[in-house]
């Protein structure tokens, strides 16, 4: 009945609006290089939150699947990927670009993203309620635990250096401590300014450590690279045909199961999902040796995977209130803006709102296969924009929106703050990413942890003491000690290809 | 080699700043409760002392690395001139907020974006002077008029 009710809901002709202009952003965003997804949610959200629950969940969730579609057009066109999950299309894609089948490798990709869009939302549908049911079993002592492994995936995430980026996540959760303390309102790192009494504006945070710091690595290229006009290909009039995307059809389904388990699993994200279903694919497919040739299956692999990491990567977000990547954590931060409180409870106190998550992303993806068809000719346009004239109008929009989140100046003051933070963090190698999900977590980490501790006089073997606290204990140790494993397993094998390539240039 | 510099340098700020946030800034800007079991300065305490620890390690281990590089500390340096962009940039942001209380919204981003669109090198004068004045008229427009943001009046009224 609730459902109906939900459905009902996006007759209105604002949500549809909400909608296009969510994928139309989210696009844009995707497919210039230098705008990440998350910055593109980021810099949206100030605009949402003036817009309806319903409008601003469909502007949200339209700009989440057109982002991660967005990064292939710059991928296939200039070779350039706008997101780090298009990488993997930029083999096969630009490839194919260059054999003058622009158009071909566009739409693939674009009915692959939205073919595994689906996939990802029917996984979401059957798990989340699932996982909802188990986690209202769950105290401070199992939240902790939960939020215990939020953090272990920043081992995963942390790159090069696990100890960075467990520096970077302190940063993160001091900078949450900021503002009223949760349990007993005493203030905290105010410094007698009112308007930190609430901790820090989410959104200062979130603009000025992706978008500006990334507009202050920009401009460290200097003006003549910024000033330069990318090279794209012509798009021609070779289109895709029915068969040849039928024919992709066991290739779009395998890479879009793997894509929304990997979206569910914490910490992996997109770009591993979309190289995870390449490969698989090279190896199941018949004719291998045309992978990275302008393959029409290496581009359908990895864009169905990565657009169906969107639905996997909801599920702990919205049935535990855990965030499995960067772009969900600022969701979780978007949501909780728009009074909804991802967790478990979520399904129990206010259905209608998953409802609404759950039907604006399939919509979103009807409107990403129109918006994205109509559009592909001023794709080409799009990616052509020089950073000269594109990162001061960002600079702007982050001046504004920020400003419009609170409606005051001293927000604007932190983003600016919080921007240098970010460039000094990345010019010195710190990940930014474990900053931000430490930061979304760290009052809920800090809250359950103090009420675990003061629940009876075990101390902290409250946490062992319940299973399923110790099991998520453990299993964080456990998947982070993995995380470690891989991330220097891939670190050896990129040092032994270098050596590799350095003996080869010697003996040439 | 200047890659362990860069590692030494940030390694020892952070530890020094969480030293600082420790020592001074816990005990002066955390309303304590007195009886308090776990009280307000207790995860603060834990997460500067945790990250404090974890930069002294970094830096310490970086430090031992010198030794590989037949490296030492002297040949650290620091030059502020590869900043000077980055600093003119901020410094824009920061005189946009302090004028936009005079002039208003509307005026005050239109200069601002053509400083900016100057100062990340777009060629063409009038090119950028359009551009500033339908991009920031537009976004006006969109937040003061249809997204009802109310942003303080300059001395125009606007």
């Amino acid at each position: 009945m609730e459902f109906m009710q939900v459905l009902s809901s996006f007759a209105d002709v604002s949500v549809w609006v909400s909608l296009i202009l969510g994928v139309i952003v989210g696009i844009i965003g995707g497919a210039l290089p230098g705008i990440s997804p998350s910055m593109t949610i980021a810099l949206m959200l100030p605009v949402t939150l003036y817009l309806p629950g319903v409008d601003a969940i469909a502007s949200l969730m339209g700009a989440y699947q057109g982002a991660m579609y967005g990064g292939s057009i710059s991928a296939i066109l200039i070779n350039t990927p706008g997101t780090a999950s298009a990488a993997a299309t930029a083999i096969d894609g630009y490839e194919l670009a260059k054999k003058g089948k622009a158009k071909k490798a566009l739409l693939m990709s674009l009915y692959s993203s939205v073919a595994g869009g689906v996939i990802g939302i029917i996984i979401l549908l059957f798990s989340a309620q699932f996982l909802a049911k188990i986690a209202l079993k769950f105290g401070p002592p199992e939240y902790f635990g939960l939020m215990m492994l939020s953090m272990a995936l920043i081992a995963g995430i942390s790159g090069k250096s696990l100890m960075k980026g467990l520096i970077s996540a302190g940063l993160g959760l001091f900078f949450a401590t900021i503002g009223l303390d949760p349990i007993y309102g005493s203030t905290r790192f105010t410094f007698g300014n009112i308007n930190l009494f609430d901790g820090v504006n989410t959104l200062s945070v979130f603009i000025g450590i992706f978008a500006l710091s990334e507009i202050m690595m920009q401009l460290s290229l200097g003006r003549t690279e910024l000033n330069k006009k990318p090279e794209t290909l012509l798009m021609d009039k070779d289109t895709l045909t029915i068969k040849e995307f039928f024919a992709e059809k066991m290739n779009i389904l395998y890479a879009s199961i793997i894509g929304a388990f990997i979206g569910i699993l914490p910490g992996i994200g997109g770009s591993t999902a979309s190289f995870v279903a390449y490969a698989f694919e090279q190896k199941r497919s018949k004719h291998p040796e045309e992978f990275g040739k302008g393959s029409l299956a290496g581009i359908a692999a990895p864009e169905a995977a990565n657009n169906a990491v969107c639905g996997g990567a909801l599920v702990p977000m919205l049935t535990l209130g855990v965030p499995g990547d960067v772009v969900t954590a600022i969701l979780v931060g978007a949501l909780i803006a728009h009074g909804i409180k991802p967790g478990p409870l979520l399904f129990v106190e206010n259905i209608a709102s998953v409802y609404s998550i759950y039907i604006a992303l399939f919509f979103s993806l009807i409107v990403l296969s129109a918006v994205g068809h109509l559009g592909i000719n001023a794709s080409a346009t799009i990616v052509k924009l020089r950073k000269s004239i594109l990162l001061p109008l960002v600079f702007v929009i982050c001046i504004v929106g920020t400003y419009s989140s609170g409606g005051s100046y001293f927000d604007v003051y932190a983003m600016l703050f919080f921007g240098v933070v970010g460039f000094l963090l990345r010019k010195y190698g710190y990940p930014l990413s474990p900053l931000i999900i430490a930061f979304v977590v760290g009052g809920m980490l800090e809250s359950n942890l103090r009420r675990s501790l003061l629940l009876d006089d075990s101390g902290a073997m409250i946490f062992f003491t319940r299973p399923l606290s110790a099991f998520l204990l453990v299993a964080s140790v456990v998947f982070m000690a993995f995380m470690v494993h891989s991330n220097q397993k891939e670190k050896k094998a990129a040092e032994a290809k270098k050596e590799e390539v350095a003996d080869e240039d010697d003996l040439a | 080699m200047k890659k362990v510099h860069h590692e030494i340098v940030s390694g020892s700020v952070i530890t020094i700043i969480c030293a600082l946030i420790y020592f001074i800034l816990i005990p002066t800007q955390v309303k304590l409760k007195p009886n308090a079991e776990l009280g307000p300065e207790f995860f603060p305490k834990l997460v500067v002392a945790t990250t404090g620890i974890l930069s002294f390690a970094h830096t310490m281990i970086q430090l031992r690395s010198l030794k590989a590089y037949n490296a030492s500390l002297k040949d650290i340096s620091f030059s502020i001139k590869g900043y000077i962009d980055h600093i003119i940039f901020i410094a824009l942001g920061f005189a946009f907020l302090l004028v936009v209380e005079y002039l208003g919204f509307p005026i005050t981003v239109v200069l601002l974006l053509i400083a900016l669109l100057f100062f990340f090198g777009s060629k063409g004068i009038a090119k950028n002077i359009v551009i500033a004045v339908i991009y920031g008229v537009s976004l006006w427009y969109l937040f003061n008029v249809i997204l009802k943001i109310s942003f303080p009046p300059g001395i125009f009224g606007i």
